[in-house]
């Protein structure tokens, strides 16, 4: 891929563009990365002007088709444990402790959790690994982290539970010991990382589905919906809220905006993280 | 459960049940599913409700949902209207009856809706619903229709557009005019309005924005000596706005006419400037004059700028003109380059063969 | 040290024009699409004015007005709403949202910038 040269208020014009219809965030040094792509889609387009481009993604895409052209050229599928690790470090330090803190006031020692798109479960092994680490005597709660994914070849890979060095390279090494175990040359989760997990299969767009899934404390769906289109997501996001229980935590990926779908969830600040939460009042 | 059942369900006491029986009346599709969405909607509480009852609106055909979208358009409840014009837009070409019927609303509210619909439909009569609003007497129902002007198949339009760009209407009003003609203008409407503005030093500044972005676009070569002079004395704050035009209108005439010189005044600027897109802008432009010396020794320091933005920039004006030596630079930079976008730049630049 | 306004208007234009006069009189400006964002972007950037418009999508400006003042450490926020709309009720509404100042616009450069120097410099009610 060459590069073309967006001048800086172009960039700032593109990253707009692909927050509105995505809820997609680049920071604005984010310059090449973008650039690079841009030309790639005017390669495509037969465009010479960067201009001209823009005109269309603003202008002349109602059916958004190029930007998703343009969404899958800039969003990455890599999945690795302990990805995002800011997101999680607000999960770990604030909202889980928060959850769990309010549901044993309330007398309520259970916690649920759903891992939605889990892919091949290096997500939903991360937060067992954290959610254990976090609160140890959670092994005395009915505690469950529901992992769901769509691609039956990816569950089996969450179901075997054995990852490449790739996959662990950003688990701390005393996660290693305790939640892993060498297979070859590779390293496969324990009983203990497992304990708590349930994973099977599920659509995302399937209705019925989705609305059995009820009572969550957590919903993770990062780096998901991205690809979906506009009225998939907000269905999406309708049923994640319906899932959660009141004061539970929706987290799509660190760059994609609750708030561009729904308006229904509450924003919070957690450190040096947004989050979004589920209105604690029943309405 | 029959959709008379589920009329009655929205109004559980349970949100979740609310939010599906929407969802369900929606997925019925059928127009007697309309008014009891409707009357919910106006009376719900709860922001996620609401939302889903929108979204099942949208998915019933017909002209009833028009109907009903338009009325809610005159809610007290701004949350509401905005959500009715979401439902219109989504109608696309059906909905264009009852936009003839907004634009011709007594209310200027209810017509600058209308504009606000417009804005995201596809329809063959985009630019004669848009004659109508340029024509309108009230100045945000204007302005909303400049601001969707983006392409223009009639000279009537462009002159329309023109008009207002030359007027004394309110300053808001003249600017969306003339960054309307930054995307739809041609050499002539450039003209005319450089003879209103007819050097950028005596431009009111608050015009000063929209007539540079139209010299970026629409300028000609002998604006580059214009943009080179008035970019020594203007304000700061312009000064990114500037380098833009100069780097747009670069890509239109090329650079061939520049003379070496222009170079003494960017380098000049350039330790000062603490903007970082001020920063990038000038150096990506000094890329122009990679092979004067002094240019060129400027940009091979700033590839070890501690600013990441610095280093693009260098990067990508050195790339203009590939020397050896700036090749061995990159080079070096390579081994030392942590941040994986800079990383990229450099390889890419590498690759490009002599 | 300049002031620090964010402007949340769901037009590009109106954002962008609101921003020059502001940057020429000194001020940083930081902006937002509507109302979501607004929020999002208020929580992380330190701000000494908010400038809302009403009629956005996602969020309004009542909404976002409203959720900004049911955050405790944004009680003396000034929030200014500038919008087409004129009538007596919109201005009502906005008072009982929160805001501290209704302008219509299009206004001129004179009248917002006093607007906000004379919000931002009234004591804390």
């Amino acid at each position: 891929m060459s590069s073309v040269q967006l001048s800086f208020e172009q960039h700032g014009r593109l990253r707009r563009l692909i927050y509105d219809q995505l809820g997609l965030s680049f920071d604005n040094q984010k310059i090449y990365f973008l650039s690079k792509r841009v030309a790639a889609r005017m390669e495509c387009l037969s465009l010479d002007d960067p201009a001209d481009y823009l005109m269309r993604l603003a202008y002349n895409d109602r059916s958004g088709t190029e930007m998703q052209a343009l969404a899958n050229l800039i969003t990455t599928n890599e999945t690795y444990m302990f990805r995002e690790y800011e997101q999680l470090e607000a999960f770990a330090n604030a909202c889980l402790p928060e959850v769990i803190a309010r549901k044993e006031a309330q007398g309520n020692r259970s916690l649920r959790i759903w891992s939605a798109g889990c892919s091949s479960g290096e997500e939903v092994y991360t937060l067992a690994m954290i959610v254990q680490e976090v609160f140890p005597t959670i092994v005395d709660w009915d505690a469950q982290i529901v992992a769901t994914d769509i691609d039956e070849q990816r569950l089996g890979m969450a179901i075997a539970g054995v990852y490449g060095e790739r996959s662990v390279r950003y688990v701390p090494p005393e996660y290693l010991d305790r939640y892993f175990t060498r297979q070859g040359g590779d390293w496969r989760v324990t009983k203990r990382a497992r304990s708590m997990v349930s994973i099977q299969s599920l659509n995302l767009n399937d209705r019925s589905q989705m609305r059995k899934m009820r009572a969550f404390d957590f919903v993770f769906c990062r780096n998901v919906l991205i690809y979906f289109d506009d009225a998939s997501r907000k269905a999406a996001v309708d049923h994640f809220y319906n899932a959660l229980n009141p004061a539970g935590f929706l987290f799509l990926g660190h760059s994609e905006s609750v708030g561009r779908i729904s308006s229904a969830f509450r924003l919070r600040r957690m450190g040096e993280q947004l989050v979004y939460m589920k209105p604690g009042e029943v309405l | 459960m029959s959709l008379e059942e589920t009329f009655l369900q929205l109004s559980s006491v349970d949100e979740c049940d609310r939010i599906y029986a929407a969802e369900d009346i929606g997925l019925a599709g059928r127009r007697e599913g309309v008014d009891p969405l409707i009357q919910r909607v106006l009376q719900e509480p709860s922001q996620a409700v609401r939302e889903a009852i929108f979204g099942a609106l949208a998915q019933i055909p017909g002209d009833t949902v028009i109907e009903r979208a338009a009325q809610l358009l005159s809610s007290d409840d701004p949350g509401i209207r905005n959500q009715a014009v979401g439902l219109l837009q989504s109608r696309g070409s059906a909905a264009v009856p009852e936009l003839r019927r907004l634009l011709a609303a007594a209310d200027q509210d209810l017509r600058k809706f209308g504009v606000d619909v417009l804005s995201r439909i596809e329809t063959p009569e985009i630019e004669d619903l848009l004659e109508i609003a340029l024509a309108d007497n009230d100045v945000n129902v204007v302005i909303a229709a400049l601001e969707n002007v983006s392409q223009c198949h009639s000279p009537a339009l462009r002159q329309r557009v023109l008009r207002h760009a030359l007027s004394d209407a309110h300053p808001m009003l003249v600017v969306a005019a003339i960054e309307a003609l930054g995307r739809i203008g041609d050499t002539e409407c450039y003209r005319q309005i450089r003879q209103k503005f007819q050097t950028l030093e005596a431009t009111p500044a608050l015009y000063l924005h929209s007539v540079l972005k139209l010299l970026g676009t629409n300028g000609e070569t002998g604006d580059l000596l214009e943009l080179r002079n008035y970019l020594t004395i203007c304000e700061p704050n312009l000064r990114a706005a500037v380098l833009d035009a100069f780097r747009n209108l670069l890509v239109r005439v090329g650079a061939a006419s520049i003379p070496d010189v222009w170079w003494q005044d960017l380098l000049a600027r350039l330790p000062e400037t603490t903007s970082l897109a001020e920063r990038y802008q000038t150096l990506v432009l000094l890329g122009h004059f990679g092979h004067c010396e002094q240019v060129f020794e400027m940009l091979i320091a700033y590839m070890q700028s501690p600013d990441k933005v610095d280093r693009l920039g260098a990067i990508e004006a050195l790339s203009k003109n590939l020397l050896v030596n700036a090749r061995c630079t990159m080079r070096s930079r390579l081994q030392l380059e942590s941040d994986p976008e800079v990383r990229q730049a450099l390889e890419d630049a590498l690759r490009v063969k002599q | 040290m300049s002031r620090t306004v964010l402007i949340v208007d769901d037009s590009e234009f109106v954002r962008n024009y609101h921003s020059a006069i502001l940057r020429e009189a000194n001020f940083h400006v930081i902006t937002a699409g509507d109302g979501m964002e607004g929020l999002e972007r208020l929580f992380t950037n330190r701000c000494d004015l908010v400038l809302t418009d009403i009629n956005m999508q996602h969020m309004d400006g009542y909404e976002f007005t409203r959720r900004v003042r049911a955050e405790r450490q944004y009680q003396q926020l000034p929030i200014v709403i500038i919008s087409t709309e004129s009538k007596t009720n919109d201005r009502k509404k906005g008072f009982e949202a929160g805001a501290n100042l209704y302008i219509v616009k299009p206004c001129s450069p004179e009248v917002m910038l006093e607007t906000l120097k004379m919000v931002m410099n009234t004591p804390p009610s």
